[in-house]
Protein backbone atom coordinates (compact mmCIF):
# COMPACT_ATOMS: atom_id res chain seq x y z
CA UNK A 1 0.00 0.00 0.00
CA UNK A 2 1.29 3.39 -0.84
CA UNK A 3 0.38 7.22 0.67
CA UNK A 4 1.48 10.20 -1.34
CA UNK A 5 2.48 13.07 -0.46
CA UNK A 6 2.52 16.08 -2.67
CA UNK A 7 5.12 19.10 -2.22
CA UNK A 8 5.73 22.00 -4.63
CA UNK A 9 9.33 23.95 -5.06
CA UNK A 10 8.85 27.51 -5.18
CA UNK A 11 11.92 30.11 -5.77
CA UNK A 12 12.92 31.30 -2.09
CA UNK A 13 11.37 34.61 -1.54
CA UNK A 14 14.30 35.68 0.15
CA UNK A 15 16.13 35.36 -3.74
CA UNK A 16 13.54 37.43 -5.72
CA UNK A 17 15.25 40.24 -7.34
CA UNK A 18 12.85 43.47 -8.51
CA UNK A 19 14.09 44.58 -12.44
CA UNK A 20 13.50 48.02 -12.67
CA UNK A 21 10.55 48.28 -14.85
CA UNK A 22 9.10 46.44 -11.95
CA UNK A 23 9.04 42.45 -13.25
CA UNK A 24 11.18 40.00 -11.05
CA UNK A 25 13.97 38.01 -11.97
CA UNK A 26 14.03 34.67 -10.61
CA UNK A 27 17.49 34.06 -12.03
CA UNK A 28 19.41 33.95 -8.69
CA UNK A 29 16.52 32.55 -6.57
CA UNK A 30 16.82 29.21 -5.10
CA UNK A 31 13.87 26.51 -5.23
CA UNK A 32 12.96 24.88 -1.72
CA UNK A 33 10.43 22.71 -0.36
CA UNK A 34 7.76 25.07 1.19
CA UNK A 35 7.37 25.06 5.00
CA UNK A 36 4.09 23.96 5.18
CA UNK A 37 4.81 21.39 2.44
CA UNK A 38 7.47 20.17 4.63
CA UNK A 39 5.31 19.49 7.78
CA UNK A 40 2.82 17.66 4.71
CA UNK A 41 5.72 15.38 4.00
CA UNK A 42 6.54 14.89 8.29
CA UNK A 43 2.52 14.26 8.12
CA UNK A 44 2.87 11.90 5.21
CA UNK A 45 5.80 10.28 6.71
CA UNK A 46 3.78 9.83 9.96
CA UNK A 47 0.75 8.58 8.62
CA UNK A 48 2.58 6.23 6.26
CA UNK A 49 4.09 4.60 9.35
CA UNK A 50 0.84 4.25 11.32
CA UNK A 51 -0.69 2.12 7.79
CA UNK A 52 2.78 -0.03 7.54
CA UNK A 53 2.63 1.66 3.94
CA UNK A 54 5.60 3.28 1.31
CA UNK A 55 5.64 6.98 0.88
CA UNK A 56 5.74 8.24 -2.46
CA UNK A 57 6.72 11.84 -2.91
CA UNK A 58 4.90 13.47 -5.38
CA UNK A 59 5.96 16.53 -7.43
CA UNK A 60 4.70 18.94 -9.99
CA UNK A 61 6.02 22.06 -11.91
CA UNK A 62 8.71 23.58 -14.04
CA UNK A 63 12.37 22.41 -14.59
CA UNK A 64 13.84 23.70 -11.43
CA UNK A 65 12.48 20.30 -10.05
CA UNK A 66 15.48 19.50 -11.66
CA UNK A 67 17.21 20.55 -8.77
CA UNK A 68 19.00 17.42 -7.03
CA UNK A 69 19.57 18.98 -3.52
CA UNK A 70 15.67 19.45 -2.96
CA UNK A 71 15.01 15.87 -4.15
CA UNK A 72 17.16 14.76 -1.56
CA UNK A 73 15.75 17.05 0.67
CA UNK A 74 12.40 15.70 0.40
CA UNK A 75 13.86 12.41 0.59
CA UNK A 76 15.51 12.39 3.34
CA UNK A 77 12.83 13.09 4.94
CA UNK A 78 10.68 10.05 5.48
CA UNK A 79 10.07 9.53 1.81
CA UNK A 80 10.99 6.01 0.25
CA UNK A 81 10.40 7.52 -3.25
CA UNK A 82 9.64 10.08 -5.14
CA UNK A 83 7.29 10.96 -8.59
CA UNK A 84 8.46 13.92 -10.18
CA UNK A 85 6.63 15.67 -13.30
CA UNK A 86 8.94 18.67 -15.13
CA UNK A 87 7.61 21.22 -17.53
CA UNK A 88 8.25 24.68 -18.04
CA UNK A 89 4.31 24.95 -19.01
CA UNK A 90 3.70 24.13 -15.47
CA UNK A 91 5.35 27.40 -14.03
CA UNK A 92 2.92 29.94 -13.28
CA UNK A 93 -0.35 26.62 -13.48
CA UNK A 94 -3.46 27.57 -12.12
CA UNK A 95 -5.16 25.61 -9.41
CA UNK A 96 -6.95 23.48 -11.93
CA UNK A 97 -4.46 22.77 -14.02
CA UNK A 98 -1.64 21.62 -11.36
CA UNK A 99 -4.96 19.89 -10.55
CA UNK A 100 -5.39 17.69 -13.13
CA UNK A 101 -1.75 16.91 -13.61
CA UNK A 102 -1.54 15.51 -10.28
CA UNK A 103 -4.78 13.28 -10.66
CA UNK A 104 -3.22 11.59 -14.08
CA UNK A 105 0.00 10.49 -12.04
CA UNK A 106 -1.68 9.57 -8.90
CA UNK A 107 -4.18 7.40 -11.25
CA UNK A 108 -0.65 5.68 -12.81
CA UNK A 109 0.40 4.86 -9.18
CA UNK A 110 -1.46 1.84 -7.78
CA UNK A 111 -2.50 0.52 -4.18
CA UNK A 112 -3.15 3.73 -2.95
CA UNK A 113 -5.76 5.28 -1.38
CA UNK A 114 -4.64 8.09 0.56
CA UNK A 115 -3.09 11.45 -0.77
CA UNK A 116 -1.29 13.91 2.25
CA UNK A 117 -1.07 17.79 0.71
CA UNK A 118 0.30 21.03 2.85
CA UNK A 119 -1.82 23.91 3.77
CA UNK A 120 -0.85 26.09 0.95
CA UNK A 121 2.19 26.38 -1.63
CA UNK A 122 4.60 28.96 -0.17
CA UNK A 123 4.84 30.84 -3.45
CA UNK A 124 1.04 31.51 -3.91
CA UNK A 125 -0.42 29.75 -1.29
CA UNK A 126 -4.29 29.24 -2.71
CA UNK A 127 -4.73 25.94 -1.16
CA UNK A 128 -7.10 24.97 -3.57
CA UNK A 129 -4.98 21.93 -5.58
CA UNK A 130 -5.50 19.34 -2.92
CA UNK A 131 -9.11 19.66 -3.01
CA UNK A 132 -9.53 19.84 -6.60
CA UNK A 133 -7.21 16.55 -6.80
CA UNK A 134 -9.56 14.94 -4.25
CA UNK A 135 -12.47 15.88 -6.86
CA UNK A 136 -11.09 15.18 -9.74
CA UNK A 137 -10.14 11.35 -9.12
CA UNK A 138 -13.94 11.07 -7.28
CA UNK A 139 -12.28 10.02 -4.05
CA UNK A 140 -13.04 12.34 -0.67
CA UNK A 141 -11.33 15.39 0.08
CA UNK A 142 -11.15 17.63 3.00
CA UNK A 143 -8.84 20.22 4.31
CA UNK A 144 -7.66 21.83 8.21
CA UNK A 145 -6.68 17.90 9.11
CA UNK A 146 -4.55 18.24 12.08
CA UNK A 147 -4.16 15.04 13.51
CA UNK A 148 -4.64 11.74 12.46
CA UNK A 149 -6.55 9.37 14.99
CA UNK A 150 -6.93 6.32 13.06
CA UNK A 151 -6.31 4.44 9.90
CA UNK A 152 -8.97 1.68 9.16
CA UNK A 153 -9.62 -0.17 6.15
CA UNK A 154 -12.21 1.50 4.93
CA UNK A 155 -12.38 5.31 6.50
CA UNK A 156 -9.61 7.47 8.72
CA UNK A 157 -10.66 9.38 11.76
CA UNK A 158 -9.01 12.86 12.10
CA UNK A 159 -9.32 15.60 14.11
CA UNK A 160 -10.15 18.64 12.03
CA UNK A 161 -9.57 22.52 13.12
CA UNK A 162 -12.06 25.10 11.66
CA UNK A 163 -12.02 28.93 12.71
CA UNK A 164 -14.26 28.50 15.40
CA UNK A 165 -14.25 24.94 16.38
CA UNK A 166 -11.83 21.39 16.48
CA UNK A 167 -14.48 18.40 15.19
CA UNK A 168 -13.66 15.25 15.24
CA UNK A 169 -14.70 13.34 11.58
CA UNK A 170 -14.49 10.37 10.05
CA UNK A 171 -13.65 10.06 5.70
CA UNK A 172 -14.35 7.46 3.72
CA UNK A 173 -11.22 6.17 1.93
CA UNK A 174 -9.95 7.03 -0.86
CA UNK A 175 -9.27 10.15 0.17
CA UNK A 176 -7.14 13.67 -0.17
CA UNK A 177 -6.42 15.51 3.01
CA UNK A 178 -4.80 18.43 3.10
CA UNK A 179 -3.01 19.10 6.39
CA UNK A 180 -2.52 21.89 8.87
CA UNK A 181 0.69 23.58 9.61
CA UNK A 182 0.62 22.63 13.06
CA UNK A 183 0.10 18.81 12.41
CA UNK A 184 3.56 18.05 12.99
CA UNK A 185 6.57 19.82 13.03
CA UNK A 186 8.60 19.12 10.61
CA UNK A 187 12.16 16.72 11.25
CA UNK A 188 15.55 18.02 10.77
CA UNK A 189 16.42 15.04 8.86
CA UNK A 190 20.02 13.06 10.51
CA UNK A 191 23.32 12.34 8.65
CA UNK A 192 22.23 8.64 7.88
CA UNK A 193 18.53 9.87 5.85
CA UNK A 194 20.63 12.34 4.50
CA UNK A 195 23.18 9.83 3.21
CA UNK A 196 20.40 7.10 2.32
CA UNK A 197 18.07 9.78 0.27
CA UNK A 198 20.21 9.71 -2.97
CA UNK A 199 19.85 5.93 -2.88
CA UNK A 200 16.15 6.37 -3.05
CA UNK A 201 14.69 5.97 -6.28
CA UNK A 202 13.23 8.95 -8.56
CA UNK A 203 11.30 8.60 -11.26
CA UNK A 204 10.77 11.73 -14.02
CA UNK A 205 7.40 10.91 -15.85
CA UNK A 206 7.05 13.33 -19.00
CA UNK A 207 4.07 15.62 -18.89
CA UNK A 208 3.19 14.51 -22.26
CA UNK A 209 2.96 10.82 -21.46
CA UNK A 210 0.00 12.14 -18.60
CA UNK A 211 -2.10 14.17 -21.42
CA UNK A 212 -2.86 17.41 -22.47
CA UNK A 213 -3.54 19.83 -19.85
CA UNK A 214 -4.73 23.93 -20.58
CA UNK A 215 -4.39 26.58 -18.14
CA UNK A 216 -7.88 28.07 -16.88
CA UNK A 217 -6.49 31.40 -16.29
CA UNK A 218 -4.43 33.89 -18.23
CA UNK A 219 -1.61 34.83 -16.20
CA UNK A 220 -1.14 38.87 -17.21
CA UNK A 221 1.47 39.87 -14.71
CA UNK A 222 3.65 39.32 -12.08
CA UNK A 223 5.05 42.17 -10.36
CA UNK A 224 6.68 44.14 -7.41
CA UNK A 225 4.36 45.98 -5.77
CA UNK A 226 4.52 49.19 -5.28
CA UNK A 227 5.40 50.46 -1.51
CA UNK A 228 2.91 53.81 -0.21
CA UNK A 229 5.49 56.29 0.68
CA UNK A 230 5.51 56.73 4.28
CA UNK A 231 6.81 59.38 6.24
CA UNK A 232 9.37 57.84 8.21
CA UNK A 233 9.53 60.10 11.05
CA UNK A 234 11.87 58.49 13.88
CA UNK A 235 11.27 59.73 17.50
CA UNK A 236 14.29 59.28 19.48
CA UNK A 237 15.65 60.98 23.08
CA UNK A 238 14.51 60.91 26.82
CA UNK A 239 11.55 58.53 27.65
CA UNK A 240 9.46 61.38 28.33
CA UNK A 241 10.50 64.07 25.69
CA UNK A 242 9.59 60.66 22.72
CA UNK A 243 6.56 59.78 24.73
CA UNK A 244 5.49 63.35 24.30
CA UNK A 245 6.08 63.82 20.85
CA UNK A 246 4.51 60.76 20.21
CA UNK A 247 1.64 61.92 21.59
CA UNK A 248 1.75 65.19 19.98
CA UNK A 249 1.72 63.26 16.49
CA UNK A 250 -0.71 60.92 16.94
CA UNK A 251 -3.20 63.64 18.14
CA UNK A 252 -2.46 65.46 15.42
CA UNK A 253 -3.34 62.99 13.06
CA UNK A 254 -6.40 62.62 14.65
CA UNK A 255 -6.20 59.12 16.62
CA UNK A 256 -6.37 60.46 19.93
CA UNK B 1 -23.52 44.14 -19.35
CA UNK B 2 -24.19 43.85 -16.18
CA UNK B 3 -22.64 40.03 -14.76
CA UNK B 4 -24.89 37.73 -12.82
CA UNK B 5 -23.03 37.39 -9.49
CA UNK B 6 -23.69 34.48 -6.81
CA UNK B 7 -21.99 34.96 -3.32
CA UNK B 8 -21.73 32.19 -1.03
CA UNK B 9 -20.33 32.21 2.72
CA UNK B 10 -21.21 30.18 5.51
CA UNK B 11 -20.02 33.05 8.01
CA UNK B 12 -22.46 36.05 7.98
CA UNK B 13 -19.70 38.84 8.33
CA UNK B 14 -18.61 37.95 5.38
CA UNK B 15 -21.83 37.48 3.62
CA UNK B 16 -22.39 41.23 4.65
CA UNK B 17 -18.97 42.07 3.12
CA UNK B 18 -18.90 40.42 0.62
CA UNK B 19 -22.32 41.69 -0.51
CA UNK B 20 -21.94 45.06 0.01
CA UNK B 21 -19.23 45.07 -2.29
CA UNK B 22 -20.17 42.75 -4.78
CA UNK B 23 -23.49 44.69 -6.81
CA UNK B 24 -20.65 46.59 -8.52
CA UNK B 25 -20.23 43.90 -10.61
CA UNK B 26 -24.13 43.25 -11.67
CA UNK B 27 -27.15 41.67 -10.19
CA UNK B 28 -26.10 39.98 -7.09
CA UNK B 29 -28.16 36.51 -5.29
CA UNK B 30 -27.00 35.01 -2.30
CA UNK B 31 -26.63 31.55 -1.48
CA UNK B 32 -27.07 30.40 1.32
CA UNK B 33 -26.35 26.26 2.80
CA UNK B 34 -28.00 25.60 5.83
CA UNK B 35 -30.28 28.22 8.14
CA UNK B 36 -28.33 29.99 10.36
CA UNK B 37 -30.50 33.28 11.27
CA UNK B 38 -27.46 35.56 11.05
CA UNK B 39 -26.29 34.45 7.41
CA UNK B 40 -29.98 34.31 6.40
CA UNK B 41 -30.44 38.22 7.95
CA UNK B 42 -27.33 39.39 6.24
CA UNK B 43 -28.19 37.62 3.08
CA UNK B 44 -31.48 39.21 2.90
CA UNK B 45 -30.14 42.58 1.27
CA UNK B 46 -29.67 40.15 -2.43
CA UNK B 47 -32.12 40.85 -4.60
CA UNK B 48 -32.68 36.90 -4.42
CA UNK B 49 -31.50 34.68 -1.83
CA UNK B 50 -30.65 30.80 -2.93
CA UNK B 51 -31.34 28.57 0.53
CA UNK B 52 -30.02 24.99 0.52
CA UNK B 53 -31.20 23.57 3.50
CA UNK B 54 -29.12 20.50 5.03
CA UNK B 55 -30.61 17.40 6.28
CA UNK B 56 -30.01 16.82 9.51
CA UNK B 57 -26.29 16.04 10.93
CA UNK B 58 -24.58 17.12 7.47
CA UNK B 59 -22.85 19.89 7.47
CA UNK B 60 -22.06 22.68 4.51
CA UNK B 61 -19.13 20.79 2.74
CA UNK B 62 -22.00 18.03 1.95
CA UNK B 63 -23.56 20.27 0.02
CA UNK B 64 -21.00 20.55 -3.12
CA UNK B 65 -23.99 18.40 -5.19
CA UNK B 66 -26.20 20.92 -4.77
CA UNK B 67 -23.95 23.82 -5.33
CA UNK B 68 -23.10 22.21 -8.40
CA UNK B 69 -26.81 21.53 -9.68
CA UNK B 70 -27.51 25.43 -8.65
CA UNK B 71 -24.31 27.03 -10.25
CA UNK B 72 -25.47 24.79 -13.45
CA UNK B 73 -29.25 25.63 -13.70
CA UNK B 74 -28.66 29.50 -12.99
CA UNK B 75 -25.10 30.01 -14.78
CA UNK B 76 -23.58 33.16 -12.90
CA UNK B 77 -21.05 34.76 -14.36
CA UNK B 78 -19.14 35.08 -11.02
CA UNK B 79 -19.26 33.32 -7.53
CA UNK B 80 -17.76 34.51 -4.63
CA UNK B 81 -16.99 32.91 -1.83
CA UNK B 82 -16.19 33.60 1.22
CA UNK B 83 -12.44 32.28 2.25
CA UNK B 84 -13.12 30.68 5.30
CA UNK B 85 -11.81 26.90 6.20
CA UNK B 86 -15.57 25.45 4.76
CA UNK B 87 -15.26 27.97 1.52
CA UNK B 88 -12.49 26.70 0.62
CA UNK B 89 -13.34 23.23 0.83
CA UNK B 90 -16.64 23.50 -1.12
CA UNK B 91 -14.83 25.73 -3.45
CA UNK B 92 -11.99 23.25 -4.49
CA UNK B 93 -14.31 20.39 -5.36
CA UNK B 94 -16.93 22.65 -7.04
CA UNK B 95 -14.29 24.26 -9.63
CA UNK B 96 -12.79 20.85 -10.08
CA UNK B 97 -16.23 19.84 -10.85
CA UNK B 98 -17.24 22.93 -13.26
CA UNK B 99 -13.72 22.54 -14.72
CA UNK B 100 -12.55 26.27 -13.73
CA UNK B 101 -9.81 28.12 -11.45
CA UNK B 102 -9.74 29.61 -7.95
CA UNK B 103 -8.88 33.06 -7.68
CA UNK B 104 -8.02 31.97 -3.93
CA UNK B 105 -7.58 34.51 -1.57
CA UNK B 106 -7.26 37.65 -4.38
CA UNK B 107 -6.73 41.34 -3.73
CA UNK B 108 -8.64 42.35 -5.88
CA UNK B 109 -10.80 41.20 -8.48
CA UNK B 110 -12.52 43.79 -11.25
CA UNK B 111 -15.25 42.12 -13.31
CA UNK B 112 -15.70 44.28 -16.93
CA UNK B 113 -17.15 42.81 -20.10
CA UNK B 114 -13.71 42.23 -20.84
CA UNK B 115 -13.21 39.66 -18.22
CA UNK B 116 -12.63 39.07 -14.89
CA UNK B 117 -8.93 39.83 -13.36
CA UNK B 118 -7.45 38.61 -10.05
CA UNK B 119 -4.63 40.12 -8.34
CA UNK B 120 -3.29 37.89 -5.95
CA UNK B 121 0.01 38.77 -3.33
CA UNK B 122 2.57 36.09 -4.27
CA UNK B 123 5.88 35.39 -3.38
CA UNK B 124 5.25 35.86 0.44
CA UNK B 125 4.53 39.37 -0.20
CA UNK B 126 7.10 40.07 -3.07
CA UNK B 127 4.69 40.67 -6.12
CA UNK B 128 1.54 40.67 -7.18
CA UNK B 129 0.03 38.30 -9.42
CA UNK B 130 -2.17 39.35 -12.26
CA UNK B 131 -4.60 36.88 -13.57
CA UNK B 132 -7.50 36.64 -15.54
CA UNK B 133 -10.07 33.96 -16.16
CA UNK B 134 -10.72 32.02 -19.60
CA UNK B 135 -13.94 30.17 -18.89
CA UNK B 136 -17.64 31.50 -18.65
CA UNK B 137 -17.50 31.16 -14.97
CA UNK B 138 -15.32 32.70 -12.38
CA UNK B 139 -14.63 31.58 -8.57
CA UNK B 140 -12.78 33.74 -6.56
CA UNK B 141 -12.36 32.84 -2.60
CA UNK B 142 -12.37 36.56 -0.81
CA UNK B 143 -11.50 37.56 2.39
CA UNK B 144 -12.69 40.20 4.92
CA UNK B 145 -12.65 44.08 3.33
CA UNK B 146 -11.59 42.87 -0.33
CA UNK B 147 -14.34 44.55 -2.00
CA UNK B 148 -15.01 48.34 -2.06
CA UNK B 149 -18.23 49.07 -0.26
CA UNK B 150 -20.94 49.96 -2.61
CA UNK B 151 -24.18 52.38 -1.33
CA UNK B 152 -26.53 49.94 -3.47
CA UNK B 153 -29.91 50.07 -2.18
CA UNK B 154 -30.89 46.84 -1.23
CA UNK B 155 -32.94 43.80 -3.18
CA UNK B 156 -36.13 42.70 -2.44
CA UNK B 157 -34.13 38.97 -0.50
CA UNK B 158 -36.65 36.98 -2.17
CA UNK B 159 -35.73 33.21 0.00
CA UNK B 160 -35.92 30.28 -3.33
CA UNK B 161 -35.44 26.99 -1.87
CA UNK B 162 -32.80 24.53 -3.49
CA UNK B 163 -33.64 21.00 -2.87
CA UNK B 164 -30.27 19.23 -1.44
CA UNK B 165 -28.92 16.62 -3.37
CA UNK B 166 -27.48 13.56 -1.24
CA UNK B 167 -23.48 13.32 -1.76
CA UNK B 168 -21.72 10.25 -3.17
CA UNK B 169 -19.88 10.27 -0.36
CA UNK B 170 -20.04 12.57 3.31
CA UNK B 171 -17.50 13.51 6.22
CA UNK B 172 -19.47 12.79 9.30
CA UNK B 173 -18.28 14.23 12.05
CA UNK B 174 -18.59 12.54 15.79
CA UNK B 175 -17.94 15.38 17.70
CA UNK B 176 -17.16 19.61 17.35
CA UNK B 177 -16.04 20.99 20.27
CA UNK B 178 -15.70 24.71 20.64
CA UNK B 179 -12.74 26.54 19.92
CA UNK B 180 -11.44 29.71 21.89
CA UNK B 181 -11.60 31.42 18.31
CA UNK B 182 -10.78 35.70 19.05
CA UNK B 183 -13.97 37.19 19.10
CA UNK B 184 -12.81 40.45 16.90
CA UNK B 185 -12.87 41.28 13.29
CA UNK B 186 -9.57 41.88 13.11
CA UNK B 187 -8.98 42.81 9.42
CA UNK B 188 -12.17 45.54 10.45
CA UNK B 189 -10.33 46.99 13.23
CA UNK B 190 -9.90 50.68 12.70
CA UNK B 191 -7.02 50.99 14.79
CA UNK B 192 -4.98 47.96 15.90
CA UNK B 193 -2.32 47.60 18.39
CA UNK B 194 -0.24 44.68 17.54
CA UNK B 195 2.91 42.69 19.05
CA UNK B 196 5.88 40.73 17.51
CA UNK B 197 8.97 38.84 19.13
CA UNK B 198 10.06 41.86 21.17
CA UNK B 199 7.50 40.95 23.84
CA UNK B 200 10.04 38.41 25.75
CA UNK B 201 7.10 36.66 27.92
CA UNK B 202 3.68 35.74 27.12
CA UNK B 203 2.81 37.48 30.64
CA UNK B 204 3.73 40.61 29.19
CA UNK B 205 0.96 40.84 26.54
CA UNK B 206 -0.97 42.54 29.64
CA UNK B 207 1.34 45.63 29.11
CA UNK B 208 -0.12 45.42 24.85
CA UNK B 209 -3.38 45.12 26.41
CA UNK B 210 -3.29 48.17 28.17
CA UNK B 211 -2.07 50.27 25.48
CA UNK B 212 -4.49 48.82 23.41
CA UNK B 213 -7.01 49.84 25.67
CA UNK B 214 -6.01 53.70 26.10
CA UNK B 215 -5.72 53.82 22.47
CA UNK B 216 -9.22 52.34 21.93
CA UNK B 217 -7.72 49.61 19.46
CA UNK B 218 -7.85 46.38 18.92
CA UNK B 219 -4.63 43.58 19.65
CA UNK B 220 -2.94 41.63 17.09
CA UNK B 221 0.30 40.10 16.46
CA UNK B 222 2.49 39.18 14.07
CA UNK B 223 2.75 35.29 13.21
CA UNK B 224 5.11 33.52 15.26
CA UNK B 225 3.27 35.11 18.47
CA UNK B 226 0.27 32.92 17.11
CA UNK B 227 2.26 29.96 15.20
CA UNK B 228 4.99 28.57 16.99
CA UNK B 229 4.20 30.34 20.39
CA UNK B 230 0.30 29.67 19.87
CA UNK B 231 0.06 33.11 22.50
CA UNK B 232 -2.71 34.36 20.36
CA UNK B 233 -5.83 32.62 18.77
CA UNK B 234 -4.73 32.61 14.48
CA UNK B 235 -6.93 34.85 13.64
CA UNK B 236 -4.72 37.37 15.20
CA UNK B 237 -1.91 37.51 13.36
CA UNK B 238 -1.14 40.14 10.53
CA UNK B 239 1.00 39.46 7.42
CA UNK B 240 0.94 37.80 4.11
CA UNK B 241 -1.01 34.50 5.34
CA UNK B 242 -2.72 36.28 8.10
CA UNK B 243 -5.08 39.07 7.88
CA UNK B 244 -4.90 41.76 5.76
CA UNK B 245 -5.48 45.14 7.47
CA UNK B 246 -7.04 48.33 6.04
CA UNK B 247 -7.13 49.80 9.49
CA UNK B 248 -6.90 53.83 9.86
CA UNK B 249 -3.75 53.31 12.45
CA UNK B 250 -1.54 50.48 12.95
CA UNK B 251 0.95 50.60 15.90
CA UNK B 252 3.42 48.02 15.87
CA UNK B 253 5.63 46.77 18.63
CA UNK B 254 8.54 44.65 19.33
CA UNK B 255 7.99 43.98 15.01
CA UNK B 256 11.16 44.03 13.45
CA UNK B 257 9.53 44.50 9.61
CA UNK B 258 9.96 41.47 7.55
CA UNK B 259 8.19 41.63 4.04
CA UNK B 260 5.96 38.80 4.85
CA UNK B 261 4.34 40.93 7.89
CA UNK B 262 4.71 44.66 6.51
CA UNK B 263 2.62 43.29 3.15
CA UNK B 264 -0.23 43.14 5.55
CA UNK B 265 -0.36 46.52 6.78
CA UNK B 266 0.71 47.93 3.15
CA UNK B 267 -3.07 49.60 2.72
CA UNK B 268 -2.69 51.20 6.92
CA UNK B 269 -3.23 54.65 6.35
CA UNK B 270 -0.49 55.27 9.47
CA UNK B 271 1.85 53.08 10.51
CA UNK B 272 3.55 53.37 13.51
CA UNK B 273 6.26 51.36 14.97
CA UNK B 274 7.65 51.23 18.61
CA UNK B 275 10.88 49.26 18.86
CA UNK B 276 14.41 49.39 20.33
CA UNK B 277 16.32 48.92 17.74
CA UNK B 278 16.24 52.62 15.70
CA UNK B 279 17.63 50.60 12.24
CA UNK B 280 15.21 48.08 12.41
CA UNK B 281 13.35 47.51 8.94
CA UNK B 282 10.42 48.93 10.45
CA UNK B 283 11.70 51.86 11.15
CA UNK B 284 11.65 52.91 7.52
CA UNK B 285 8.69 51.47 6.56
CA UNK B 286 6.49 53.41 9.39
CA UNK B 287 4.96 56.56 9.44
CA UNK B 288 6.25 57.08 13.07
CA UNK B 289 8.82 55.09 14.60
CA UNK B 290 9.48 55.29 18.50
CA UNK B 291 12.70 54.13 19.40
CA UNK B 292 12.60 52.91 22.78
CA UNK B 293 12.55 49.86 25.02
CA UNK B 294 8.65 49.06 24.84
CA UNK B 295 9.09 47.93 28.36
CA UNK B 296 9.62 51.50 29.57
CA UNK B 297 8.01 52.92 26.35
CA UNK B 298 4.45 51.45 26.95
CA UNK B 299 3.95 52.30 30.85
CA UNK B 300 4.80 55.31 29.72
CA UNK B 301 2.72 55.91 26.87
CA UNK B 302 -0.52 54.28 29.10
CA UNK B 303 0.28 56.88 31.65
CA UNK B 304 0.01 59.62 29.84
CA UNK B 305 -2.91 58.36 27.80
CA UNK B 306 -5.13 56.88 30.92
Amino acid sequence: MKVITCYKLSPDSQDLQVNPDSTLSLERAEWVIGDFDLVAIEAGAQIAAKMGAEHVGLSVGPMALENKKARKNALSRGMDSLKIVMDDSLEHADTNMTAHVLCETVKKLDDCKLVICGEGSSDYYYRQAGLQLGELLGWAAINGIDDVIEVNENSITAERVTEDAVQTITIPLPAVLTVTADYAEARIPKMKDILGAGKKPVEEIALADLGTFTPKVDVMSVLAPENKARKGIVIEGPLEEAVNTFVEYMTKEGYL
Amino acid sequence: MAKKVFVLSNKASLMEDLLAGASIFGETAAVVVGNDAEVLEKAAVAETVYQISLPEGYIAEDAVDSLEKLVKEEAPDVLLVGATLTGRAIVGRLAARLNTAVFADAKGLSVSDDGVEAVNMVYGGGANLTQKAKGSLTIALLGFGTLEKTDASPGAGTVKEVAFVEPAWRIEVKETRKREASSVNLPAAKKIVSFGLGVSDQKDISLIQELAKVFEAEVGCSRPIAEGLNWMPKECYVGISGVFSKADCYVAVGISGQVQHMVGVKDVKTIVAINKDANAPIMKQCDYGLAGDLYEVIPALVKKLS
